[in-house]
């Protein structure tokens, strides 16, 4: 069979098994958003944390609950890792240590979903602080996405009040109910594919394929790596990510791997419908998300196939940065779905792609992981999108706005538009500050048009909260730390005000019955105006960068 | 001699970075004042 027959296969099972799954989860989370009841579990935790899951939140106190939960976590994580030394099942001689800087920006990383490392996972991190610090975070991190996805669901969703639901309910619900029985199932099938569990510190003795024997840091995972996809994290045991054998030891679980990071941002789509009261309405939020990743992962699978240069001819393939065990095509799948939602794991190195394909792997996460994007993020990101879409639309035909029966008044095109800016400008001012620097610039492992696209792709990264490394630059220095924390946290806190804003602008306004004049959004029409305006916009921002540095580098 | 769990810590906590964990930490304070600030513009926009 061909690489090229193995790819198409590989991907179109990947559909299938999508479009059976998203309707039974997509209305299971409906059902776990939309509940009365709480598990004796839930108000335990309630009563832990002084939250009165009765009372329902405006959108500003929705927004403090966010912003309060978020600094108190990256407080502990930053102290925890410092401390790690002092507690049990550490490293014994860690090779990175453990700076200020290091554990801030690993903190921040962790706590905004993004999982960017500038760090060697099984050389810097010990056990518990991977257990109790990152994991919990993948869990926390993609829980809160996703409430503030549903909170600007309910504001289309609901008539005349202020209330947007509680953050608390909606956080212990996402992790307890959705995410940690997923990711249990998730990580005993891992196990079975071959991914490790265990407590071994310095003592996990593997057998090499040239016979001999490799003592490798053991650990916990499986269970990590469950959560690291499904919660678009990303953030690897291994500095190797998910081209490490013990992450992802064989080609089942590469396709499984790519499932669960898909998953949840493709069947939020259907819980949105069933919010909303049309099931229509969350086909075409759908049918966008699927359209620009269809559109997306073609490119990636024929930039990266049919690929030019002496070296990859001679060698029959751009095999360079890739996984022998996985092959080119299965990689380029995998980069494309980890870009284009906001995971950020990797089964093969970005930066050793063909210039296009990395290109692709940079605007895949240019257009604000909105396809399917990340947990929450995504959802939110392309009801943003088609906010924009109704607002061009309606200045075509001269009139106001609507989106599910809500008006898109001056407010709410200001916050949608404000979201719009805000990862564009940490982008594109944090790389060209970086490369103002000559200090920052030293960073870069390679000049000229490839040097720009290291940076670029890590603001890139960072601002949108993906996480993934393209390589071939040395981030781990009290500059990048930094630089890229700001980025990261500003990326996902920012944007987030915004939206629970315009949720709690829309929940206050009452229902605008449909005439003749309104936008039907629900039809193709709308579907093919979304991607087309998401594209344009994209395009317009990025391409003057992009054109510096992968398209520049592809035409030379 | 350092105790043993000071020996295990100097590794990855060195002089000076005292200062660094401290500054880190009113950073972070610092960028969720802000954002509170954005929440109260945003709330008058």
């Amino acid at each position: 069979m061909s690489t090229t027959t193995a790819g198409i296969i590989f991907l179109a099972l990947l559909i299938v098994a999508l479009a059976a799954v998203h309707v039974p989860l997509g209305d299971y989370m409906y059902r776990v958003y939309s509940s009365d009841k709480h598990s004796r579990v839930e108000r335990v935790i309630y009563r832990l944390i002084g939250a009165d899951p009765k009372s329902e939140q405006s959108w500003g106190a929705y927004a403090r609950s966010v912003l309060a939960f978020s600094a108190i976590s990256i407080l502990f994580l930053f102290i925890f890792q410092l401390v790690q030394g002092k507690l049990p099942l550490h490293l014994n001689d860690p090779a990175t240590p453990m700076t200020p800087a290091l554990a801030w920006n690993t903190a921040v990383s962790f706590i905004t979903n993004t999982n960017w490392q500038a760090y060697s996972g099984e050389s810097t991190q010990g056990h518990l602080v991977q257990m109790a610090g990152l994991a919990v975070q993948n869990f926390a991190s993609a829980a809160v996405g996703m409430a503030v996805a549903i909170a600007l669901v309910r504001g289309f969703a609901r008539r005349r009040t202020g209330d947007l639901g509680n953050f608390w309910v909606d956080l212990v619900r996402g992790t307890i109910r959705i995410l940690l029985p997923i990711s249990v199932v998730a990580a005993i099938i891992l196990i079975a594919g071959g991914a490790i569990q265990n407590f071994h510190l310095h003592d996990q003795i593997a057998n090499t394929l040239a016979g001999g024997q490799q003592t490798i840091t053991g650990g916990p995972v499986a269970s990590q790596e469950s959560i690291k996809e499904l919660g678009n994290n990303g953030g690897g045991f291994y500095n190797a990510n998910s081209a490490h054998p013990f992450e992802n030891p064989n080609s089942w679980t590469n396709w499984f791997e790519i499932f669960l990071l898909l998953v949840i941002s493709f069947s939020l789509p259907r819980t949105f419908g069933r919010m909303v009261g049309s099931k229509k309405q969350g086909y075409a939020i759908a049918s966008v998300m699927a359209s620009l990743a269809l559109i997306s992962v073609t490119f990636m699978m024929w930039f990266q196939l049919q690929h030019h240069g002496t070296v990859p001819t001679a060698v029959n393939g751009a095999m360079e940065g890739v996984e022998q065990r996985f092959g080119i095509a299965n990689s380029a799948v995998f980069a494309d779905a980890t870009t284009l939602t906001s995971t950020g794991a990797v089964n093969s190195f970005h930066d050793s792609y063909t210039s296009l394909g990395g290109m692709l792997t940079m605007f895949n996460m240019q257009l604000g992981e909105v396809a399917p994007g990340g947990a929450g993020s995504g959802l939110y990101g392309m009801l943003i999108l088609a906010v924009i879409t109704v607002f061009v639309a309606g200045l075509m035909v001269g009139r106001t706005p609507e989106y599910l029966g809500k008006k898109i008044n001056p407010r709410e095109i200001k916050l949608a538009a404000s979201y719009f800016l805000v990862t564009p400008l940490l982008v594109l001012a944090g790389t060209a500050v970086a490369m103002a620097l000559p200090g920052q610039r030293a960073g870069m492992l390679n000049t000229g048009p490839h040097g720009l696209s290291e940076v670029l792709y890590a603001f890139t990264s960072a601002s949108n909260n993906n996480g993934s490394a393209f390589a071939g630059i040395s981030v781990n220095t009290e500059w990048y730390n930094t630089a890229l924390g700001l980025v990261m946290v500003f990326g996902r806190f920012l944007p987030m005000v915004l939206v629970l804003a315009l949720a709690g602008s829309l929940a206050k306004q009452g229902t605008t019955p449909a005439s003749l004049g309104t936008l039907p959004t629900h039809r193709p029409q709308f579907v093919g105006m979304v991607a087309g305006v998401t594209l344009i916009l994209v395009a317009l921002t990025f391409l003057p960068m992009l054109a510096l540095g992968p398209l520049a580098e592809g035409i030379h | 001699m350092l105790p043993l769990n000071e020996a295990r810590w100097r590794p990855q906590f060195q002089n000076g970075d005292e200062m660094g964990v401290l500054i880190y930490i009113v950073l972070t304070v610092l960028i969720f004042g802000v954002l509170g600030l954005v929440q109260k513009l945003v709330e008058g926009l």
